[in-house]
This record gives structure tokens, sequence and C-alpha cells, in this order.
């Protein structure tokens, strides 16, 4: 007797307690009745203790979970880390604002100056200044020139006399000018001298009594004694000392505080990178 | 509360070691459940980390009752993944059968160190010819039958984790046996000796 699909479930369901009372009495009576229904129950039971009893695997490994697997971080940080890491930026915030306000405080105070070298002072002067200051000189050394071509060109007998002393005051006043205008009133001695030797040569065929009679010009130049008053008035050299706030120890407040910022930044940092080192 | 809803309850709050204390108590079930139906070991070791990840990223959805069921109910899940990602791409082995066809990865965790060598010989034995049988049902019949019959679950509890109605659990269950004993017939040496002569006529 051939054994129906429904007659399958049932027989499953009944071997696994899922059939209602009045299903299994009507089951039951079959039994009696059908032996392959039997046998066929069997062959099921069979199957079902033989799956039972399949030996349990053991787990080839642990299938604990990491942080990581689940996407947790590692480990969270210490307080303490976090403190200083805090702190750390505290202190940065602090001495950025600390050395802003002294850069802001030195620019408006004009603080920079003493500390520039002088030729970078000389070269922020204007033109008119610098002009001002070596003008005379330059003006001497003509005068001083002229004044020597023509004394030995033709030296009369009183401007002869005169003459060196005027070579010496201006030599004098050359020398407190300065080295370059010295040199500068000696090249331009020789190369009047040379002049003279060639007019020397020239006037010797012609009447030197007719030479000596036409009168010299003297030429009168003020020298002006002192500089002229845009460079006197040149704010570039504050006449007044420059005020610094500054401590018994000599150390400006603001270099302090920048020291004692600084110093605690990087100190936080290092704390909190140590812990962290230690913890992970 | 009992240890398993205080652990629970420590995993919510993400307390991973509790959850470790939770997987610690399930993962043999977890991972026979897994071997049983995928047929293969670090398939089956793959399924069951994957589900025990998924359990504890979902443990928000358990909403109380079997926490076995809710866990088979995942596992299976992850072995469907992969099952139907072997199927795709079918993994070739790295280390070939033994001679007479036998896993040879499959001795390690069957070892058992108070066992008899032949018991333990039988016993690999009888869990190969099983998994032999049941590695030629398909998916959805194996599924079943390892839920109702090996992890013990009964219909509605099966019905609930595969997500489908008790007709469908009895049925194919019934289908699954029906294919199984047939199969099984041909490993009648290997049964357990209270068993070898059932069923004879």
């Amino acid at each position: 007797m051939k054994i129906s699909n429904r007659d399958w479930i049932q027989l499953s369901a009944y071997l696994d307690g899922e059939l209602n009372p009045r299903e299994v009495k009507r089951l039951e009576d079959r039994f009696k009745k059908e032996p392959d229904l039997q046998h066929a129950l069997e062959e099921l039971g069979l199957a079902k203790k033989i799956l039972k009893a399949a030996p349990k695997l053991r787990t080839p490994r642990d299938f604990t979970l990491r942080p990581e697997m689940v996407g947790i971080k590692a480990s969270p940080r210490p307080r303490s880390a976090r403190a200083f890491r805090l702190a750390s930026a505290l202190m940065s915030f602090m001495l950025i604002g600390v050395l802003l306000l002294d850069f802001g405080r030195i620019f408006v105070g004009g603080a920079m100056a003493p500390a520039a070298p002088k030729e970078v002072m000389l070269e922020a002067l204007p033109e008119s200044a610098a002009d001002a200051v070596e003008e005379p000189a330059l003006m001497e050394a003509e005068v001083e020139d002229r004044a020597a071509s023509e004394t030995d060109a033709e030296p009369p007998a009183e401007e002869a006399a005169e003459a060196p002393a005027v070579a010496a005051e201006a030599g004098e006043e050359g020398e407190s000018v300065g080295v370059v205008e010295e040199a500068e009133a000696k090249s331009a001695g020789e190369e009047d001298q040379d002049a003279e030797a060639n007019q020397a040569d020239e006037w010797q065929g012609e009447d030197s009594a007719q030479a000596l009679a036409a009168p010299t010009q003297t030429i009168q130049i003020e020298i002006p004694e002192t500089l002229p008053p845009q460079a006197t008035e040149a704010v570039y050299f504050p006449a007044e000392p420059i005020q610094r706030n500054e401590n018994m120890l000599g150390l400006d407040p603001f270099r302090i505080l920048e020291i004692i910022f600084g110093l605690g930044a990087v100190a936080f940092g290092i704390a909190a990178w140590v812990i962290r080192r230690r913890n992970s | 509360m009992t240890d398993l809803q205080s652990q629970i309850k420590k995993s919510l709050a993400g307390d991973l070691d509790s959850f470790n204390q939770i997987i610690l108590g399930y993962q043999s079930l977890v991972y026979n459940q897994a071997y049983r139906i995928i047929g293969e070991s670090d398939a089956a070791a793959d399924a069951t980390q994957e589900a025990f990840i998924s359990a504890y990223k979902k443990l928000h959805t358990y909403r109380g009752g079997s926490f076995k069921s809710w866990l088979l109910r995942i596992v299976s899940n992850a072995c469907y993944d992969e099952f139907r990602r072997r199927k795709r791409q079918p993994v070739v082995p790295l280390y070939p059968d033994g001679e007479d066809g036998d896993d040879l990865d499959s001795v390690s965790w069957l070892e058992d160190p108070s066992e008899k060598p032949e018991d333990t010989v039988e016993r690999r034995e009888l869990s190969d010819a099983i998994q032999h049988c049941l590695d030629r049902l398909e998916y959805e019949f194996r599924a079943i039958v390892v839920l109702v019959d090996i992890q013990g679950e009964d219909y509605a509890s099966a019905a609930e984790i595969i997500d489908r109605p008790l007709g469908t659990v009895k049925s194919r269950l019934a289908r699954a046996r029906r294919n199984l004993k047939d199969c099984l017939q041909g490993f009648k040496e290997l049964f357990p000796r209270g068993l070898r002569h059932v069923g004879e006529v």
C-alpha cells in the first residue's frame, strides 16, 4: 500500500507530538490495520533518533568578540589623559593670545626701533635728510679745489699766504666729513694738478704779466653751521628712552607668561601622550 | 533577573565582556547549527562569527522570549547568506579530502580525551554520515530538520526562526525525514548499538 504525502506529514507530526488528540486516535487506529504505515513510522522514528544522537561538534575556536569587530574603539582614553590634552590645548591658546598681545604692543609702541641697526636707519632716512648731511662736505671740497687751482695757477701775494690757511681749513673740515670725502678731495686735487701742468705749458708763450693783471675772483661760500632743520626734526631716533614694563628680574611680564604657557602646553601634551601610551 | 537577562542588559549598555559571556554559553549551539546547515567547518566558523557580531549589533531588537530561538534565527540567516554566496562562488578546498572521502580537518573537533579511540572513530563516522545525508537536502529542508531534530526546537519555534508558516514547517520536515531515512539506511552499521535493528521487519 502506497503512503501518501499527507500520511508522511501525519506520521512526522505524530512523532513530534504535534497532532491533536483526534488525529492521534485516528492514526493509531490505522496502525493496527496498516502494517506498512507502522513500518514507515518506525523508519521515520529511527531517522529522528539518529539525528538526535548526532555528535555535538566542538567549536574550532573561540567566537568571543573584540572591540574592533563591532566598531568599538580599542579602549576609551582615560580621563586623566583627556584632562591633560585639554590643559595642553588651553595653554596653547593662551600662549597664542599672549604672543598676539605682545606683538601688538611692540608695534603700537614702536619698540622695534632700538633693536634696528644704524645702517638700516640711515637707509630709512629720506633723501633730503641724507643730502643735508652730505652736501656741506661736498661743497667744501669743491671750494678747496677751486681755491687750490687758482692759487697754483696765479697765486697773488696776499692770497698766497691765505691759501694754505684755506686749504688747511678745508682739510680740517674734510677730515670731519669722513674718509670718503677726503679721498674724493684728494683725487680732485690730483686732477687739478695735471690740468694745471697742461695749462702751464700753454701759458709759456703768453705774457705772464697780462695773465697776472687780470683780477682773480674770490668765491664766497657760506657753509651752513648746522644741519637743515628737517634733518634735525626727524623722529626716527626718539629722544626719550623707551619705557618697558620690567620686573625685578629684568624680564618682561609678557615674556614670563609666554614661557609659562609654552612650557605648560608642552608638558601637558607629553603627559597626555605618556598616559595614552601606557593604556594602549 | 536571571544571569542571561542581566548580561543582556549590560551588553545593551555597551559592555562587550558581558556579551562575550553570553557567546561562551551559546557558541557550541550556534556553531553546530551552522556546521550542519553549511556542511563545512571554516565556512561554519565564519557564519558563526558573523552571527555573533550581528547579534551584538541587533541586540536592541531582542524583545524577550527564547534567546536561543532568537540567536538561532540570526545564525540561520547568516548560514543562508553564506549558502547563497558559496552557491555563486563555489569554494575549492585548499586541502583535498582523505582517500576515503572524509574531511581531514574534521578530526580535531571530534577528539575527546576521555573517549576510547574506536568510539571516537565511530562518532566521527556517524557524524560524517549524517552530514553526508543532510548535504543532499535542499537548504530549506535542511534548516528545518536541523532545527527540529538536532537542536530540539518545536514546530512553532522553527516556524518563527525560519520565518515560515507552521504548515510549511510540518510538510518540509516530513519530506526531509523521508529523504534522510532512505539515505541513512546505507550507514546502518554506524548507528548506535541500540538503534541498529530498529525498524527491521
